[in-house]
Order: structure tokens, then C-alpha cells, then sequence
């Protein structure tokens, strides 16, 4: 989270509680908890920070089984950069939009089946978006000719991506420990790693890479313990 | 099994990545020490997390908007008291069903936004409700044509909540002057309840979407009779000319 670029003059415009603030504005802005009705509250400078007494993802999730208005425009708000960010990382821009798009509309026609028993909703939707783009990889793996792309490893972000405006402090908390532990990792570690997570299989990876099967297994199964020890016992999205 | 040959296992179950044998072996091992299965899911979950990875790009900022027009449409608009009807006007029945069929489908591939875009207002609310009852395997009740209509037919859906309703007709001629059709929802002690006002077309079609503040499931039996336009009937005034029975 970075502060002190004017380019956040919009932003104030946009967000309520920022119009009597002088620039320079935040780059990007953190918003608080959400309230009981499921509400983003107004936004913060970065530097404030305080803990939602409760996980938004939680309340949120229980508007949404209640089917309260706007509950599915809280959830899109909550987690669309996230999904988004994970539907360019492998698809073009106009197949990543048909992603996220298909992804909610899951998470909405599904969502009596979600059950805050068993996990999150970050968890349940990000799994969705998961499964959604590991069946439109093998779709295009499958029909080459109807999908000519490929799942970008070259970079994170793609070189025409925009950071979202604003994002929960909650997730930025996360996505920043997850970052942390991820940076102890190899290039090679991350790339194999990101490929499984997308549905790859140890075969594929190794073709892919051209790397012997041994090799990737060693990597991918290696990677995943380092994660899994640097993160110990934090709970991300579970 | 040494504790690295243990979280090698571990590893590849997380990432679906054993053979046979290793699953086996492991499952085993799981299944004498919960902690270790409790692990397992630990691993398994740890990967889970990649998505945060990812980044938090803004998405394109109409692309909400197209989301919401279509999961979540202005619901005021359907929940009119009791029951209203929203009828697909002026279209036949294989008309209609197609465009129901092109909703449901565009909704499964993932290819709403052309669809949608092209849609009026009440059509993009009307394809939330058949959403809601194709969201998991539609539930559907076949009525037949009773005497004096003997070659109706329709056929009504509903989802698992049993409170978006989607009735089609076919084959039952138009209702006479000052007339309309009525659907009646009838429980186990014979008591009908009122449902929806529709009106077939010159082909004898009609597709009537329905929000039942009553899940549809309590009821045992619907019917369709002739009822007098710009009155709400208690009971019916005539014999039906559709029925019904819920599958048990």
C-alpha cells in the first residue's frame, strides 16, 4: 500500500468522507469494515487502521443466503479485484471478463448452497473462480483452435492492469502475508505452483516447462511445503 | 513411513497429484491419526490462498453493472402482491421457450453480455427468475387439457425454493370475451388458492412467469378454469381446463 501520489484526486471525488481532504491524495485506498447491513464503510487514508470486529466476507455472506438486496453487489465489491486478478493472470482481457462475470453469476444462483459451516464465502467464491478457470483452461486445451491463448506466467500483473481504486483492508492484510511467504519461494517454485493451482497436472507442467517430471513434482511438492510452513497456521481465506 | 516420505504424501494429495498406491498408503495413515488428515486439509487449503497472488486489479468498471442487471434485478418489479403474472406478450410458445432456452443457456457458457444488452428491462428481470429455477434441476408439474380442452397442454417449473414459477401453455385456445385464464394452486384438504391472471394467444400459447410468496411445493394439485376478467375469485366459477397433480 503506497501513499503520498496526487493521482488520488478522483478518488476522493468518488468516495465519501475524502472531499475535504487535500491532495496529495492516497494512491490507493483502504476501506474500513463493513457495516451490519454489508455496506463498505467510508474510506480511510491507509495510515488508520483498525480491525472489523467481524469478517465482511462473513456478513456478507449471510445477507447473501437471506437474498438481501445488493448483497451479490457487496460480494462483486469485496472480491471482484481478486477474481479478476486471477482470471488475467491466465486469460485475455475480453475472456477474463466473461470469467468474472460467469463466476458471480455463480456465486449468485448457487448461493443457497453456501454454507459458513464449512468455510468462508472468500473461500467458497474464490473456489468457484478457481474451478471456473480450470474448466475454461482445459476447454481451451481441448479446442485449441477456439481458444488461442495461454495461461500468462511471464508476468503478475499484466502490463495493462490497473491496481483497484480501493480495497479492504482486510484482504490487503492477507494478500500481503501471502506475499511475504510466497517471496521465500523460487521463481521456479511460484511458476509450478501456479500452474497446479490452475489445474495443471505434473505431466502437463513438465511438458510445458520442459522440465523432467521428477523435477517437477520435487518443485511443486517442495513449494507447496515451504508455503505451507511460512504461512503456518494463519487461515488467508479459509 | 519416515515424516518426509509423510509430507511429500501430504503435498501431492494436496495438489491431487498420487497415484494409486500413494493414496492409498496415505489414507491409512490419515485414517489412525486425525491430525494428520486435519494437515492434509491444511496443505490443501494453503494452496487455495494462490488466489490472493493474483493481485487486486479494478476490473473493468461496466462489468458490475452487467452482473447486476441480470443476477439481481430490481425485485420490486416481480413481487407484486400474491400473484402476478408476467407474460412473454405477443410471443408463442416455441418462441418464448426459445428465448428461455437462449437465457438459460448464454447463462451457463458464460456469454451474457451480448444477450443481455439486447434485452428490454422486463426480459433481463423475467431471465433472473428462469436463472432461479434452472439454478439447480428444475422441479415440474405437467397439467393436461380437461373436457372442452382436451388438446391443452402446459407444463409448470419451479425451483428449489419453490417461489419462482414458470408456467407454459400450449394448445388451449383463447379465453372467451371478458375472460382470462386462472391458475389455482390446490392443497391436500381440496382448498385452491389463487394464482395468476394470463391469457392465451391466437395459437393457443402462453408463457406466464410467477414470484409465489407460498412455496409451491405444499401444494398437492393446479388447475386452470375460465374466470371473469377485472374480478379476483375466491374459488373457480367453472370447470378446469387444465389439472395437474404434483409428482410424489
Amino acid at each position: 500500500m503506497t501513499s503520498g501520489d496526487a493521482s488520488g484526486g478522483a478518488i476522493a471525488a468518488e468516495l465519501p468522507g475524502l472531499a475535504g481532504l487535500r491532495p496529495p491524495y492516497p494512491r490507493r485506498l483502504v476501506v474500513g469494515p463493513v457495516d451490519r447491513r454489508g455496506t463498505l464503510a467510508p474510506a480511510r487514508m491507509t495510515s488508520e487502521r483498525s480491525e472489523p470486529a467481524e469478517r465482511p466476507d462473513a456478513i456478507l455472506g449471510r445477507r447473501l443466503v437471506r437474498n438481501e438486496p445488493d448483497a451479490l453487489g457487496g460480494v462483486y465489491d469485496l472480491l471482484s479485484p481478486t477474481v479478476w486478478s486471477m482470471a488475467r493472470r491466465a486469460f485475455p482481457h475480453a475472456v477474463a471478463e466473461d470469467v468474472v462475470q460467469d463466476v458471480f453469476m455463480q456465486v449468485w444462483t448457487r448461493r443457497h448452497q453456501f454454507d459458513e459451516s464449512r468455510g468462508s464465502l472468500a473461500a467458497w467464491v474464490l473456489r468457484i473462480a478457481r474451478n471456473r478457470i480450470t474448466d475454461t483452461i482445459r476447454a481451451a486445451s481441448a479446442r485449441p483452435q477456439l481458444y488461442p491463448y495461454e495461461v500468462d506466467l511471464d508476468s503478475r500483473l499484466p502490463a495493462d492492469a490497473e491496481p483497484a481504486p480501493w480495497e479492504h483492508a482486510w484482504l490487503t492484510e492477507r494478500r500481503q502475508k501471502l506475499r511475504q511467504a510466497i517471496g521465500g519461494l523460487s521463481q521456479t517454485e511460484q511458476d509450478v505452483l501456479w500452474l497446479a493451482y490452475f489445474g495443471y497436472t505434473q505431466s502437463e507442467i513438465s511438458k510445458r516447462l520442459d522440465v523432467p517430471l521428477g523435477t517437477v513434482k520435487t518443485r511443486t511438492r517442495a513449494g507447496l511445503r515451504k508455503l505451507r510452513e511460512r504461512l503456518g497456521d494463519q487461515d488467508l481465506v479459509g | 513411513m519416515d515424516a518426509a516420505t509423510l509430507n511429500d504424501l501430504i503435498s501431492g494429495y494436496a495438489l491431487d497429484d498420487l497415484n494409486e498406491s500413494e493414496a492409498r498408503n496415505l489414507e491409512a495413515v490419515m485414517a489412525r491419526d486425525p491430525a494428520l488428515r486435519r494437515e492434509a486439509e491444511a496443505v490443501r487449503q494453503t494452496l487455495e490462498t494462490l488466489a490472493l497472488d493474483a493481485g487486486a486489479q479494478a476490473p473493468p468498471a461496466d462489468l458490475r453493472g452487467r452482473v447486476m442487471a441480470v443476477a439481481e434485478p430490481p425485485r420490486s418489479r416481480l413481487r407484486l402482491p400474491s400473484w402476478p403474472m408476467l407474460g412473454f406478450a405477443g410471443m408463442s410458445t416455441v418462441g418464448a421457450a426459445a428465448v428461455a432456452a437462449v437465457i438459460v443457456l448464454t447463462l451457463r457458457v458464460g456469454a451474457l453480455q451480448q444477450t443481455v444488452d439486447d434485452m428490454q428491462d422486463d426480459l433481463s428481470a423475467q431471465s433472473a427468475a428462469l436463472v432461479d429455477i434452472y439454478a439447480t434441476e428444475p422441479h415440474s408439474v405437467t397439467l393436461h387439457g380437461m373436457p372442452g380442452a382436451e388438446d391443452a397442454w402446459a407444463q409448470l417449473m419451479f425451483d428449489d425454493a419453490g417461489s419462482q414459477v414458470m408456467l407454459v401453455v400450449d394448445g388451449l385456445h383463447a379465453p372467451r370475451l371478458d375472460h382470462v385464464y386462472h391458475l389455482w394452486l390446490v392443497d391436500a384438504s381440496g382448498n385452491r388458492v389463487s394464482g395468476a391472471n394470463f391469457s392465451t394467444d391466437h395459437a393457443g400459447s402462453a408463457v406466464v412467469l410467477v414470484v409465489s410468496d407460498h412455496p409451491v411445493h405444499v401444494f398437492h394439485a393446479f388447475e386452470v378454469t375460465e374466470e371473469p376478467m377485472h374480478q379476483t375469485p375466491s374459488s373457480p366459477t367453472g370447470p378446469a381446463m387444465l389439472h395437474g397433480t404434483m409428482p410424489q
